[in-house]
């Protein structure tokens, strides 16, 4: 050991002795002191970074919300979209409800109709005329909240359209025919004590000075009404008079415009007879010679008192005209006798048409004027019709009587017809609010079964407790969009996080082996992913879907096949760059293991990066699961979000709410993670550690 | 470099043809599309495909003919034919005259080489089974083709400057309120997905203010028409690019602009202008120059979506096209241009940033 000696300026040795020295402390630590604050660790130093980036955080939180409204939204919703109900598809957006009177369809579920043809015997607007029966379908009169009706008459119809209605008949004479006249075809017994009846009305409709139609710009002619009765005689189809025959005049010749109700059975009585043999109502129009004349007839119709004993049941030619094909209008009135006849006095038919029927005929020339359909515009609530109460035959007896074992209604089942006599409801839950019929039918086949038409509350009928009410309607698989579309997000994230996840592992080992060894194996890894990446994800999708069957885990996996490929490249990068930092050489020298080198040193420089580009990956995976479902490759049996929005594209113009909104929302997620991941890429980057 | 660029450019086909091939042997393995029925058309079909060397062709007696094809109660003549040549695709006796005909499948290899060769010795792709029968595949794309390139270089065009002006604008005045504007627009317009952008677009301009056609013009359309058309697709392809360039841009620009460099160009007393465009634009267009040439290639593959919605007849539907109807040559020929496409953009990156920043060097060793 070597002697220490200590000398003064002139070389003087100086004595030190131990006594010289004194401890300041004794029993006292000096170590740095504690920190009063506590030391951060490096998660919440990122917390504390991200905590600063506002947008961040609003983009955390948005997909927090989305996230619990996915999970939560379809268990809370009242809808169920796991099945398809195609009765309630394509329903509009509804918040409020329709108003009684006004045309407003703005986020009320109805829509307006415009130029629909209405039945005014019905008052109902046609929906739809059945072209092998004619039988007329009609909207819901329940539904339609508000209506307008329009008549687009026009003047003179040659030609009309099915169901056109109204106007006014137009019998017309030729200068040369002398005396034009139309008359019941065919002829009648003429009965006092059946009570006749003719109704006869002659307009004062004025065609004279319409240009138009300058064919009728002459006067209304000089007319009379008449019975001709005796003997006939028959020639082919036709009944002609015998020379005897006689004539019982109605009105005499006039041209007054006017309405007669004339009791027939009191002029035949009047003139002491009892019974007019082969009658035949004629009307007749007298020509001038330099004129055309015409006579408009409001309303023609002959009706008996006591209809049970009549014949051949004839009755009335309309004031109006309907119209089954399209025709010349001088047959119409023939024709149109003969079905309106029928269809106003059917009580008076027998079932089987097996009385010939009579109707008008003549030789006059035949037009209508002011004849037309009637249009009508109206709201129609469509969640009315749908849901509301509407008489059905949708509830059989089966289902009744389990309406009945619910405790929800009575009645006896004991025949057929006891059914709608005794029903009686018992608890509001019950769908059906009345029967209206009920019938015992047998089938060609001998079985017998009850037909019951109810009237019943379809809300009820579909097992809903409420009206439903979509708010941004339903697609065209009777889903509820909301709930489905959060229940399509649902599924979306689950297989987004969860291939995300797998991605981020592999991809993240990859990565790092090829951007840290570099050279050779980086060249054959990077060739490895250039050919896997290169080979149609889609034709190994459709082999993977072939082979393993179209589910979500096969589908899951061809995501991961290719998506780790992201990662890798991105953790290959950031390998590059910091593995020929000095701190890693530093390490090196110090004799790290490789080891050590990636794990330690460089991963945790490149984490932020490789992160925020894994989060970015989730809403890129479900990017690519649509892309797949525009190519019709996409899931089955599952609604992914995907799915939603490339089905629901077909319907972008006439409900356009149905893209809009899971187009939002995606949008809205995209944005979410771009904010969300830009936080976590500067809280995540080790070098900002500290900064403010 | 020069050796990495050559072994780069090597490897590049050598991968280029391992993917062909693969996805060749895998494509045969899927069920295809086949003419049915017994009329000549389908004959012809078939010896298309015999001279391509696909399927085998054979002409049995009228005798053994009649085993095969009436061969109902067990199938044990079908069976052992079939064990010997083949599965049995098509068969007729009555297409030609006094000839019997039964078409059997070959195995996927001898497939895989028969199409090698007659790509290599004749250029032949295959021809179409179902868009337009018989005709060659590589005719159909061509037919397809130029309108996609139009729309994309067009799109380029479009996109580049405005894109590169926008991110330089956003650059100059960081941190200030018209930064943010661009910046945060940038953001969402990035973030909305294409699709949904095109959706969109289609709703208001196409729909609701009926501004422009809602599909893409045919050929008898009007020419004003013919170039409305061209408004939205040209849109929704550029607005991707344009965000993607301003970002790009901006975030060089901004660093550069904090360089060292850039201060002493301002100290040896070069004015702000001046500084900006010799040191910074240039030193920040070293790394865009080459994402633009890569995009240059890379739109050339088209956006099978766009062209989808908007109904426009070039490769990205055809792709679709081909798919479901299952018209595997067609879908291949399309798929390798995107393959070549891809591959050769992504040499080009590689090779550019090797040359154009001396700072990085691709492959090189730890």
């Amino acid at each position: 050991m070597e002697d220490k000696r200590l000398y003064d300026a002139y070389g003087n040795e100086i004595e030190v002795s131990k006594n010289d020295f004194k401890l300041v402390q004794v029993d006292k630590k000096i170590h740095d002191k504690k920190f009063e604050t506590k030391a951060t660790t490096y998660g919440k130093d990122a917390l504390k970074r991200f905590a600063k980036n506002k947008s961040s955080v609003v983009g955390f939180f948005i997909i927090a919300l989305l996230l619990l409204l996915a999970l939560v939204y379809p268990v809370v919703s009242p809808y169920d979209v796991d099945s398809i109900h195609p009765k309630e598809a394509l329903l509009s957006p509804k918040l409020f409800e329709p108003k009684e009177g006004s045309w407003s369809t703005a986020w009320n579920g109805a829509k307006i109709l415009s130029g629909v043809k209405y039945d005014e015997d019905a008052q109902a607007p046609i929906k739809e005329i059945n072209p092998a029966n004619g039988q007329k379908v009609y909207y819901n009169t329940n539904a339609i909240v508000t209506i307008e009706l329009i008549s687009n008459k026009i003047n003179i119809i040659q030609n009309s359209n099915v169901n056109a209605s109204g106007g006014t008949y137009i019998m017309a004479a030729h200068k040369k025919s002398g005396v034009s006249n139309l008359y019941l075809y065919e002829p009648i017994n003429y009965n006092v004590s059946d009570g006749f009846h003719l109704t006869f009305e002659v307009g004062d409709l004025d065609l004279s000075t319409d240009k138009e139609f300058e064919f009728f710009a002459n006067k209304l002619g000089e007319y009379r009404v008449f019975i001709q009765y005796g003997e006939l005689q028959q020639s082919g189809k036709w009944h002609n008079y015998k020379d005897n025959s006689q004539i019982l005049e109605l009105i005499p010749w006039t041209t007054e415009t006017k309405v007669y109700d004339i009791n027939i059975s009191d002029v035949i009585s009047s003139k002491g007879l009892t019974e007019l043999k082969n009658g035949r109502i004629t009307i007749e129009l007298k020509c001038e010679s330099d004129y055309i004349t015409y006579l408009p007839i409001e309303q023609l119709e002959v009706t008996v008192d006591n209809e049970t004993a009549m014949e051949p049941v004839l009755v009335k030619a309309p004031t109006g005209y309907y119209v089954e094909t399209q025709m010349l209008t001088k047959d119409v009135l023939s024709q149109l006798s003969l079905t309106d006849a029928n269809a106003k006095k059917s009580v008076a038919l027998p079932n089987d048409g097996s009385v010939p029927l009579t109707y008008w005929k003549g030789n006059a020339n035949k037009y209508v004027a002011g004849a037309g359909d009637v249009l009508c515009n109206f709201v129609f609530d469509y969640y009315e019709d749908k849901y509301g109460m509407k008489e059905t035959d949708l509830v059989d007896i089966k289902l009744l009587r389990e309406y009945r074992d619910n405790g929800w209604c009575s009645f006896d089942d004991s025949s057929a017809e006891s059914i709608k006599t005794t029903f009686k409801v018992l608890d509001e839950k019950c769908p059906v609010s009345e029967i209206v019929s009920s019938n015992s039918i047998t089938d060609p086949l001998g079985n017998t079964s009850i037909h019951i038409v109810s009237k019943t509350v379809m809300y009820k009928y579909y097992g809903y407790s409420s009206m439903p009410k979509y708010i941004l309607g339903s697609d065209d698989k009777g889903k509820d969009l909301i709930t489905n579309t959060f229940k399509g997000l649902r599924t979306s994230l689950l297989l987004s996080i969860c291939v995300s996840a797998v991605c981020l592992s592999f991809g993240l080992c990859w990565g790092a082996i090829s951007g840290y060894f570099g050279g050779n194996v980086d060249l054959f890894m990077e060739r490895f992913c250039d050919i896997l990446g290169g080979v149609p994800w889609i034709v190994v999708m459709t082999l993977a879907i072939l082979l393993l069957g179209n589910n979500i885990l096969t589908f899951a996996m061809a995501l991961c096949l290719t998506g780790w490929m992201g990662t890798a490249a991105r953790t290959r990068t950031q390998f590059y760059r910091f593995k020929g930092r000095e701190y890693i050489l530093a390490s090196r020298t110090l004799g790290s293991s490789d080891k050590r080198l990636i794990f330690r040193h460089i991963l945790p420089n490149s984490l932020g990066t490789i992160v925020t580009g894994s989060v970015l990956s989730i809403p890129s995976v479900m990017f690519s699961e649509a892309t797949l479902s525009y190519l019709n490759l996409g899931l089955q049996g599952v609604d992914s979000f995907g799915i939603i929005l490339s089905n629901n594209q077909q319907y972008i113009n006439s409900q356009p709410a149905l893209i809009i909104f899971p187009a939002i929302i995606i949008s809205l997620i995209m944005i979410s993670f771009n904010l969300f991941g830009n936080g976590l890429r500067d809280a995540l980057n080790p070098s900002l550690k500290g900064s403010e | 470099m020069v050796k990495y660029v050559f072994k780069r450019i090597g490897l590049a086909f050598v991968t280029a043809f391992i993917i062909l091939s693969l996805t060749f042997i895998l494509m045969k393995l899927l069920p295809f599309s086949m003419p049915v029925g017994t009329e000549p058309q389908c004959y012809s079909y078939f010896q298309g495909q015999v001279n391509q060397g696909f399927v085998k062709e054979f002409q049995l007696g009228i005798k053994d003919y009649d085993m095969l094809s009436n061969d109902s109660e067990d199938n044990t003549y079908r069976a052992a034919f079939e064990a010997q040549n083949g599965d049995i695709l098509w068969m007729s006796k009555t297409v030609v005259a006094g000839k019997t005909v039964v078409i059997t499948e070959t195995p996927v290899m001898t497939q895989y080489f028969s199409w090698l060769r007659n790509i290599i010795t004749k250029w032949d792709w295959g021809t179409s089974t179902y868009i337009k029968v018989n005709v060659g595949a590589i005719h159909i794309i061509g037919e397809r083709l130029p309108t996609t390139i139009k729309i994309n270089v067009l799109s380029v065009i479009f996109s580049v400057p405005l894109g590169i002006l926008l991110g330089i604008w956003a650059a100059l005045k960081k941190n200030t309120t018209t930064d943010h504007i661009i910046s945060t627009s940038i953001m969402v317009f990035i973030s909305i997905p294409s699709f949904v952008l095109i959706t969109f677009l289609m709703l208001i301009f196409c729909y609701s203010l009926g501004w422009l056609p809602t599909q893409w013009p045919g050929d008898s359309a009007s020419q004003t028409d013919k170039i409305l058309g061209y408004i939205l697709p040209l849109f929704c392809l550029s607005f991707g690019s344009i965000c993607g360039y301003c970002r790009f841009t901006r975030a060089e620009l901004c660093e550069v602009m904090s360089s060292e460099y850039l201060l002493l160009a301002r100290t040896k007393g070069l004015t702000k202008k001046q500084a900006i465009l010799r040191h910074a634009l240039r030193n920040a267009m070293v790394p865009i120059v080459p994402s633009i040439l890569a995009e240059f290639i890379g739109i050339l593959g088209g956006s099978m979506i766009l062209e989808r919605l908007y109904g426009i007849r070039g490769i990205g539907a055809l792709f679709v096209d081909a798919l479901n109807s299952k018209d595997y040559n067609v879908l291949f020929v399309d798929m390798a241009i995107f393959t070549t496409i891809s591959l050769l953009a992504g040499v080009i990156l590689d090779i550019s940033y090797g040359f154009i920043d001396p700072r990085i060097r691709m492959g090189a060793k730890k």
